[in-house]
């Protein structure tokens, strides 16, 4: 068996009261038995594989983090099944926890006024990590990212940046089986983001361990994941190899032409035409009046890029192209829109 | 249970507190304050009655027992409740949760830890002003091992009371009334701000039925009353056994029910 987490049908529905606006809305909301039920994540069925890096994907609101939590068992799931290191997580908490490390990117599991050296030695003790795999687990993080002029330097003094390492750091200490990275770049810059990218890429070759990465940079899906879950509206959308990602939904590359303001006007109705006729032709301009390029996303299972191409240089002549594959950013964005 | 993880949760909050220093200048001049304000208040009492003696207590017992009072409430309080509504409040609460301890353990830790911290850093001048204005008449001799080991029970107890009412964040989310009620009850009804020899017959039966009186009538009648008997301290005792063994039964029972319905907030 080489699957480390597998979910099936896995359900969770919240119930919320359905609120009234105004003062008066509050009053009666006190007394109100009128019921909302949401679905945040609805069947969801999907395994994945011991030492794989994980990309986790949706828009804001699809149910990524419900499912975190349940697979972290911090939240039990409505139906459906789900087991992780062959436990069940909410029946099992307390030991599934031991086996898995968890960043939250928003909040920090270190101790807000304290060096951070103290909680790593808490986090020993919470884990109870032998001394041994202790000091040489620090030694191997200090050696991939410096660690160590941080040691004593109180947690509310640390740039974002600087929390992150050490919330990521903190979150591997124990040697888990799988690691769960909820949205570990948020608000980070460029340098950072790599240097927390080379950890997680580290520790998974070295240790092979397995990891859940939550995101909303693409960038971070690129570098790391070989596997992509992509959920909307609570339900799964995708689910495959991330190179499959490109492929799957067409094959589509965006075609730029310059603009030029003699025949533009002909040449956007033209275009506009095209688009209104072939559903495979998207334009991509945003602003009409001061791009310089007119930029087409085409799908070219369906119509030939070059096509579009000859027909439009025939009859207008066309200073400039480009043509690019399509980058992995708009395919999701594909993807969430619908 | 992880005692090693307790432990040194334990510490830890002794550090965290320590690593704001003012705190404790802060916590101690307040805690004067408050001894002088019961002083002054209790000795116009007493003028004003003009006995010596009021409900069979002189002003000397009667200030002895609020003064310390005063001090002990602010050793006592540690503002655990306070913790989880937050911590529930912001969903800050799924960290502890992703931990292989239980939340029990990280919240009844702090809690000590809190204790032990203000314990050491306030008990001394609290107890040496009260002492020194009552004319030395607090008895200096086994009592005062006897209130130790009581006063660790009672702030079990208290603590146990505290973790309770902040569970019931789990279901409501806010509790700020809540804890503000809690928190009049516990200090009236404990015997914290007026001795329970002033309460009415009836109002004391009640009492004497409920936990409260085990925070601070039970180790404060151990320490100060001269007149108690080898049985009276065992009686003291076992009422404090009694309701810690109750209350960790009824508080374990309610975070089993309240962790089942724990709502997470945030993303």
């Amino acid at each position: 068996m080489n699957e480390i987490i597998t979910m099936t049908n896995l359900s969770k529905t919240f119930r919320t009261l359905n609120r009234h606006e105004g003062l008066k809305g509050s009053i009666r909301d006190l007394f109100s038995r009128d019921y909302k039920y949401v679905k945040a994540v609805d069947s969801v069925s999907a395994s994945i594989e011991k030492g794989s890096i994980v990309g986790y994907l949706g828009p804001n609101g699809a149910g990524k983090s419900t499912t975190i939590k349940m697979m972290t068992g911090i939240l039990q799931p409505t139906s459906g099944e789900i087991i992780v290191n062959g436990l069940v997580p909410y029946r099992n908490r307390v030991e599934n926890a031991a086996n898995i490390g968890v960043v939250f990117g928003q909040r920090s599991q270190l101790w807000w006024s304290l060096p951070v050296i103290e909680s790593f030695k808490v986090l020993k003790e919470i884990y109870k990590i032998d001394t041994e795999v202790y000091k040489s687990n620090l030694k191997l993080f200090n050696d991939i990212v410096d660690l160590e002029p941080l040691y004593m330097k109180p947690v509310r003094q640390m740039s974002l940046g600087q929390r992150t390492l050490c919330d990521i750091v903190a979150a591997f200490l124990h040697d888990p089986k799988i690691v769960f990275l909820d949205e570990p770049t948020i608000g980070l810059d460029v340098s950072m983001k790599s240097r927390i990218r080379d950890i997680i890429m580290h520790i998974n070759k070295l240790k092979g361990t397995t990891i859940i990465l939550t995101t909303h940079d693409i960038g971070d899906v690129e570098a790391l994941c070989r596997q992509a879950v992509i959920i909307d509206k609570g339900k799964m959308v995708f689910n495959d190899n991330f190179e499959n990602l490109k492929n799957r939904f067409g094959k589509y590359r965006t075609l730029r032409i310059a603009r030029d303001p003699k025949t533009d006007a002909a040449m956007l109705d033209e275009i506009n035409e095209i688009c209104q006729n072939d559903p495979a032709v998207v334009l991509n301009t945003q602003d009409e009046t001061k791009d310089e390029w007119f930029e087409l996303l085409i799908n070219e299972d369906k119509t030939p890029l070059a096509r579009i191409l000859s027909h439009l240089m025939n009859k207008y002549g066309v200073k400039d192209i480009k043509i690019d594959e399509i980058r992995t950013e708009d395919i999701i964005r594909k993807i969430y829109e619908g | 249970m992880n005692i090693k993880a307790g432990i040194a949760l334990i510490k830890l909050s002794f550090q965290e507190i320590s690593a704001y220093r003012l705190y404790f200048i802060f916590q101690i001049i307040s805690s004067f304050f408050y001894t002088a304000i019961i002083f002054f208040l209790w000795k116009a009492i007493y003028a004003a009655s003009g006995d010596a003696m009021i409900n069979g207590t002189t002003f000397n017992e009667t200030f002895v027992q609020l003064g310390l009072a005063g001090t002990l409430i602010n050793i006592i309080n540690t503002y655990c409740e306070w913790i989880m509504s937050d911590q529930m409040r912001s969903g800050d609460i799924s960290i502890s949760f992703t931990r292989p301890v239980s939340y029990r353990t990280v919240i009844m830790s702090k809690g000590l830890g809190d204790i032990i911290t203000n314990f050491l850093i306030m008990f001394v001048p609290g107890f040496i002003v009260v002492w020194l204005l009552t004319g030395q008449t607090i008895h200096l001799g086994a009592n005062l091992v006897l209130f130790l080991a009581s006063f660790a029970l009672a702030s079990y107890i208290n603590l146990l009371i505290s973790f309770m009412t902040g569970i019931i964040a789990f279901y409501t989310e806010s509790v700020w009334g809540i804890i503000t009620m809690k928190e009049a009850v516990v200090t009236l009804l404990s015997g914290a701000v007026i001795p329970l020899a002033f309460f009415p017959d009836t109002l004391r039966t009640i009492v004497s039925f409920l936990p409260f009186q085990a925070i601070f009538n039970i180790p404060l009648q151990i320490l100060t009353n001269s007149s108690y008997t080898a049985a009276d301290y065992s009686r003291s005792f076992i009422i404090q056994i009694i309701w810690l063994i109750i209350l960790f039964v009824l508080s374990e029972l309610f975070y089993r029910h309240a962790s089942k319905s724990v709502v997470i907030n945030g993303g």
